[in-house]
């Protein structure tokens, strides 16, 4: 079978680290197996970096827990893919159209430019962009 | 297309546009001389990740309780880019 890639969102990643609350964590297991099988591979954003750090930063935790929210992170099999500048415009013009934040969109430019589907669980990408297949992590 | 330049003793750092998506340090690299070009890939055999290891830290992280009212991670996330 071939190796398929993917755009996570955040709210997917969160998942790997966090299940309070969380739904479909086998949906998200499912991807990490498909990972170990190597039928996939994981890409995100940069960006992701940063809000699932501002989860473990708010999250009311012990420091030795965050350290270890921290590690797992680290070994999370993730590819985090850094957009240019010049992407900025694209980002917001589909922040614009679709009336979301730039934040979201950033995941959608990532896929769109990557030609790779998004999953995510997120309920503001459950729209149409053109171009872009999206995927909610309860259907994976 | 990114460019770096070759310093005094022989040093060329991977320019900041590719860092993330294909090397990182450690990384092997495997240079190969072709009749007009230098080709760079990422060596093939990379480490494989320790599976036992991703599966306990997720188990070990998700077993942690809230010492507060926080909501879900995934929500956090999603009500934080409207925060911003």
């Amino acid at each position: 079978m071939k190796n398929t890639k993917i755009v996570l969102d955040s709210s997917v990643i969160a998942k790997f680290i966090f299940s309070e609350g969380e739904d479909n964590l086998e949906q998200a297991d499912a991807l990490l197996a498909d990972v170990k099988n190597g039928h996939l591979s994981l890409l995100a954003p940069s960006l992701s970096k940063c809000e699932v750090g501002n989860v473990i930063r708010f999250r009311k935790m012990t420091e030795a827990e965050k350290m270890a929210c921290w590690k797992n992170f680290k070994k999370l099999p993730i590819k985090f893919i850094d957009l240019n500048l010049s992407d900025g415009i694209l980002i917001q013009a589909i922040a614009e159209s679709a009336n979301i934040t730039f934040y979201d969109a950033v995941f959608i430019l990532l896929a769109k430019k990557l030609g790779v589907p998004l999953v995510t669980a997120n309920p503001k990408h459950q729209k149409v962009f053109p171009g872009v297949k999206v995927v909610n992590l309860k259907d994976y | 297309m990114a460019t770096a330049i070759v310093r005094d003793r022989w040093q060329v750092t991977i320019p900041p546009q590719v860092r993330d998506v294909w090397v990182e340090p450690g990384s092997v690299l495997m240079w190969e001389a072709e009749e007009d070009k230098l080709v760079v890939t990422p060596y093939s055999e990379k480490k494989k990740p320790d599976w036992n290891k991703i599966w306990a830290g997720i188990r070990q992280c998700r077993s942690f309780k809230s010492k507060g009212k926080d909501i879900p991670a995934s929500q956090f996330i999603i009500e934080d880019r409207n925060r911003h």
